[in-house]
């Protein structure tokens, strides 16, 4: 082709409005999100630098947050007093020690609440993924007899407020002999309504063209609901793990009142009160941010690794004209 | 089944086809419910069912339910004092709503709105680091409320971090005590004119429902909209998780198209991303509806619902009702009350957001 | 397929935790279920008196459940109608649970009920019935920071101060960053003042008469004015507004020369700021002594299968030994019986050697338990601590007169009763 000689002034062109706020909104958008962000986890920050420090410490300086030397300080000293705040705090800076986390893990069965809340979190996890996906399709999909019936009475149980039902589950448990067990935290919480609600939502937002297509192959419900839905409801699998997960790890009154004869079986969130004590009495607040920190970290890394599972776009690409 | 025309057999194939298939169908649904169904009706549709029976009680929640004299019959008595009759019970549980429904209102088109908006930068193609920005907003959502109550409330004494940071900032800053101020922020906001308790005349006296006009219009508490504050931070990031994972339900070829089609970004938010997210954003709304009437966790382990009543809830007085004041009737019928609150709310938000779209 | 494995994995979790189950062997012995109200402190000091009472006792097991939540875990259980043994009853829950029949009487089980303070055993007697012993008790005292008083030049308060002396050394103590006295208006601190006005709680038929009556309403008045007078005057101020979160704290960090707290302030103090000097001596009087308790007894249960053991547990806690045990602990709570008192004093004296604190000041605490009362309402007025509470605080803030609040918190007894 013919070069054209380039004939335009050696000046290059004026940068359109349209261009300069392209280009802008990703760095104010990133500032905005990392202003955010730091909102959310600024609090997290602090009770993690605090839970290494020494309780007067604490009291005193909540603010300093730069570790230095010497690191791990005994809070106790040899004659058994505890150090003053400003033996070991200094404007922003602080002396590490490990005694929050040692007192933690000696005074109360941390390993065991561990354990107790990873196994429980797990299992009730597996269930309702399972449980509510194939309740969710089946009010999303399914024709029968009762289906907004059910869906109302299912989603009805979220309108009550816990407290209330306290006693009559628990009795209710004490008839089926489940109290002091892993099953009496597990088996009522394996199915919920919020996870329902979700994955109902979610299964009428897919068309019915997939569906129609597999009926059309000679599908019959469960190999559609195995084969076809579910492979592609990954993202809000993945929203229902995480829910369920959390809130497992995190239940507090309904394990509290099931689980209140057997400390072996406690979770965390028991453990953490039973370090609290009573109302009325002084809270330890090394322990309680050593053990908060325990408590929390572990699901902070399970949502980074189940979140890259929000692969983006589901492909519809089998559709033809969609 | 003589040999009559082809007709008459597709005919009689057809039907048993049909109701076989009416049947598979039915069957697949119970399957696949029977399981939810079985669990909640044991261990929530129960217990509910024993809560209306003891709101027609008095019974103080203690009394061993296996005796015969546990308790007595009082009808709608417990219905009436609470809402009926001029008196205490009356003033306690319509402060509680008025407190309740301040909460609903401040807290749900803010959380809902953040979390939309989050999920959507989050969502764009041009952030880096996507993950640690999820993690990092969804952090406060994953910690027990017990805890981050707590926290929360060692951040905001009067020597607490927020105040020393706000101090930083500005130096004649009067600290404030953040979680013990009773002081409604609308009567704060009128005081501003001049507009008091005492300046405001007699008619603001009037009483309904044993609550005094003044008082109906306090706004929530400076308290209460610090707990408002908290509930909305840690709620974001779940509700921000549901609307991503309905954002990855849109094809990014839709978005592409209206790129090259030459809409602007916010024009794609406007007239694509927000109708097809509607579901979702109902169900965002109903949950948040349903859990901002029940707001419990937070009251329970901050304020208790003072100072001076203003974070009494209804959630929060159920319990108070049932577990302090042994009057577990009473809090039975309270709990009812709010169930028939939230329940007709909810179906006027469906009837708002009309039928269910389908992408 | 992945999700038919994943619900194979999901039902074996199931099985698994139907199979964790903890077995109970079988035993002749008797096994009695214990309560308490735990923290990890009193855990650990609980199991070693169990397990000396289960050496003495061969034929009895004992277990112990700490319940983190304890008030509403036990309602749950009572509701069930399966709840243990023994277990404590704070003061406050002495009546309702008594009221619903959880309780059995303590009759003649109770082993030298003369030895225990007879404070404590008003306090857990409803409706003329003495249902448990006292397993411990605190008691409010006067604490003062001994430097400020040293610099402002004033001696130490003594257990013969009066009103008039406190409020004369608040006002001469009180700067613009440090209180004279921190007294927040809190019923369980102000209630104190009531008594020490004259005021009583029940008369001898059980009836509640908290300020109705001449003298009882006399009482009130004169209890609201002192502390709204302290608080205009400016000698006293409320933890918050100091910043603190509970007036231990404020006393700790030298913000207050002065502040009515109790026993529980001892450890608080040791630990988290040891290099303040300070002392204990009893509240002032108003026309009488006196000050507030707050106690827990170890009670039986009514429906219970085992109740010559569960009294024998009971007594192993809470009789001569008992109590000394209680003292030696070293946390806190003191030793209900005064033969004890002595022991906690000294059960102090390793942890303040060398400090500016001197562990025979908080004989100070022992003796107030003469003149204590405990300040507990009927079942089911809770509404009345509240608008009691919520009055007091408008009186300080300048809002209600002492008549007006007395007003309003009759006219609640009336609505409650």
């Amino acid at each position: 082709m013919t070069t054209v000689p380039m004939t335009a002034p050696a000046q290059p062109n004026a940068p359109s409005l349209g261009s300069i706020v392209r280009r802008i909104i990703p760095i104010f958008g990133t500032g905005v999100l990392i202003f955010f962000a730091l909102i959310q986890i600024l609090p997290f920050f602090f009770t993690i630098a605090n839970s290494f420090k020494c309780l007067p410490a604490i009291n005193a300086s909540p603010s300093a947050f730069i570790a230095v030397p010497p690191f791990n300080v005994a809070c106790v000293n040899a004659e058994g007093r505890t150090l003053p705040a400003d033996a070991t705090v200094s404007g922003a800076t602080f002396n590490p020690t490990l005694d929050g986390y040692r007192e933690v893990i000696e005074t109360g069965s941390l390993p065991r609440w561990l354990f107790n809340t990873v196994f429980i979190a797990v299992t009730i996890t597996i269930l309702r993924v399972m449980f509510d996906s194939a309740a969710g399709y089946a009010l999303a999909r399914l024709k029968f007899p009762g289906n907004r019936a059910v869906f109302f009475l299912i989603l009805g149980t979220l309108m009550i407020p816990g407290i209330v039902l306290l006693i009559p589950r628990f009795i209710i448990l004490r008839q089926l002999g489940m109290l002091n067990q892993y099953t009496g935290v597990i088996i009522p919480a394996m199915v919920d309504a919020f996870g329902i609600f979700l994955m109902k939502q979610f299964f009428e937002s897919i068309p019915d063209e997939i569906e129609e297509a597999a009926k059309v192959d000679g599908a019959n419900r469960f190999v559609m609901f195995f084969r076809v839905v579910l492979p592609m409801a990954t993202p809000a699998l993945t929203a229902l793990a995480i829910f369920s997960f959390q809130g497992a790890w995190n239940s507090f009154l309904d394990a509290l009142v099931v689980l209140q004869g057997n400390q072996e079986l406690w979770t965390l969130p028991l453990g953490l009160a039973f370090l609290r004590g009573q109302s009325g009495e002084t809270l330890r607040w090394h322990q309680f941010l050593a053990g908060s920190v325990i408590a929390t970290l572990p699901i902070a890394f399970i949502f980074f690794g189940f979140q890259r599972y929000f692969v983006e776009g589901v492909n519809y690409s089998g559709l033809a004209g969609t | 089944m003589a040999q009559t025309a082809t007709g008459q057999r597709t005919a009689t194939t057809g039907t048993q086809t049909l109701s076989g298939k009416k049947f598979q169908e039915a069957l697949a649904g119970y399957t696949f419910l029977a399981p939810a169904v079985i669990i909640l009706v044991i261990f929530l549709i129960i217990p509910m069912f024993a809560a209306l029976y003891f709101s027609f009680t008095d019974w103080n929640g203690i009394t061993p339910l296996n005796r015969q004299d546990a308790f007595g019959f009082v009808g709608l008595e417990n219905y009436q004092r609470l809402l009926l009759e001029t008196g205490r019970r009356q003033e306690v549980f319509f402060t509680a709503l008025k407190n309740t429904v301040f909460f609903v209102i401040g807290v749900v088109p803010v959380q809902t709105f953040l979390a939309l908006a989050l999920a959507v930068i989050v969502n764009q193609t041009w952030l880096r680091g996507k993950g640690l920005f999820r993690t990092a907003f969804y952090f406060p959502s994953i910690t027990s409320s017990v805890v981050i109550s707590l926290i929360f409330m060692w951040l905001f004494t009067r020597n607490g971090l927020v105040n020393v940071a706000i101090s930083a900032i500005f130096p004649n800053y009067d600290p404030v005590t953040w979680l013990e101020d009773p002081n409604g922020l609308i009567h704060n906001f009128l005081g501003v004119f001049g507009i008091t308790g005492n300046t405001v005349g007699d008619w603001a006296k009037t009483e309904i429902a044993s609550v005094s006009l003044w008082d109906w219009i306090s706004g929530p508490s400076v308290t209460m909209f610090m707990i408002m504050i908290l509930n909305t931070w840690t709620t974001i990031g779940t509700l921000m998780v549901i609307f991503l994972a309905a954002l990855q339900n849109i094809p990014g070829q839709i978005y592409e198209a209206a790129t090259v089609d030459g809409a602007t970004p916010w024009t794609i938010f406007r007239k694509i991303t927000v109708p097809l997210l509607r579901p979702t954003t109902f169900f965002v709304v109903t949950l948040g509806l349903i859990g901002t009437f029940q707001v419990f966790d937070q009251i329970f382990v901050i304020s208790s619902g003072g100072p001076a009543n203003t974070t009494l809830t209804i959630a929060y007085l159920v319990y108070r009702s049932g577990f302090t004041d042994s009057r577990m009737g009473l809090a039975a019928a309270t709990a009812i009350v709010l169930f028939v609150i939230i329940f007709a709310f909810t179906l006027i938000q469906r009837r708002f957001t009309g039928e269910r779209a389908n992408a | 397929m992945q999700k038919s494995r994943f619900f194979l994995i999901g039902l074996a979790m199931l099985v698994l935790s139907l199979a964790f189950t903890s077995l109970v062997a079988a035993q002749d012995t008797v096994t009695l279920t214990l309560a308490i109200a735990a923290s990890p402190a009193e855990a650990d000091a609980v199991q070693l008196q169990i397990d000396a009472f289960q050496e003495a006792n061969p034929g009895i097991t004992v277990n112990v459940q700490a319940l983190p939540e304890y008030d509403t875990q036990m309602q749950t259980s009572f509701a069930s109608g399966d709840y243990p043994n023994v277990f404590y009853v704070g003061q406050s829950k002495l009546a309702e649970y008594a009221d619903a029949g959880v309780l059995a009487p303590a009759d003649e089980n109770i082993s030298d009920v003369e030895g225990i303070y007879p404070a404590l055993v008003t306090t857990f007697t409803f409706d003329g019935t003495l249902y448990c012993p006292a397993k411990d008790f605190s008691v409010l005292a006067l604490e003062y920071n001994k430097d400020l008083f040293d610099a402002a030049g004033l001696e130490y308060p003594t257990a013969d101060w009066t009103w008039d002396d406190l409020s004369a050394a608040a006002a001469e103590l009180a700067t613009d960053d440090v209180a004279g006295f921190v007294i927040n208006p809190d019923i369980d601190r102000w209630f104190a003042l009531y008594v020490q006005a004259g005021g009583t709680f029940y008369d001898a038929d059980g009836n509640f008469v908290f300020g109705q009556g001449d003298v009882n309403s006399q009482a009130a008045l004169d209890a609201i004015n002192f502390i709204v007078d302290l608080y205009t005057s400016g000698a006293a101020r409320s933890s918050s507004d100091l910043g603190a979160g509970w007036p231990g704290e404020a006393f700790g960090r030298a913000q207050t020369a002065m502040t009515m707290e109790g026993n529980w302030i001892i450890g608080y103090m040791l630990e988290q700021f040891p290099d303040i000097n300070w002392g204990v001596t009893q509240l002032p009087a108003g026309s009488a002594e006196g000050t507030l308790t707050f106690t827990v007894c170890l009670a039986v249960a009514a429906d219970n299968t085992h109740p010559d053991e569960s009294w024998q547990l009971v007594n192993f806690l809470t009789d001569e030994t008992g109590a000394a045990a209680v003292a030696a602990q070293g946390f806190g709570p003191m030793p209900a019986r005064p033969s004890a008192g002595a022991a906690y004093v000294e059960s102090w004296a390793a942890r303040t050697e060398g400090t500016g604190v001197d562990n025979m000041d908080f004989q100070a605490f022992v003796d107030a338990g003469e003149v204590a009362v405990a300040p507990i309402t009927p079942p089911g007025f809770q509404e009345f601590r509240d608008a009691l509470g919520n009055a007091l605080l408008e009186a300080v803030n300048g809002n209600m007169t002492a008549e007006e609040v007395l007003a309003e918190t009759i006219a609640v007894i009336e609505d409650l009763s």
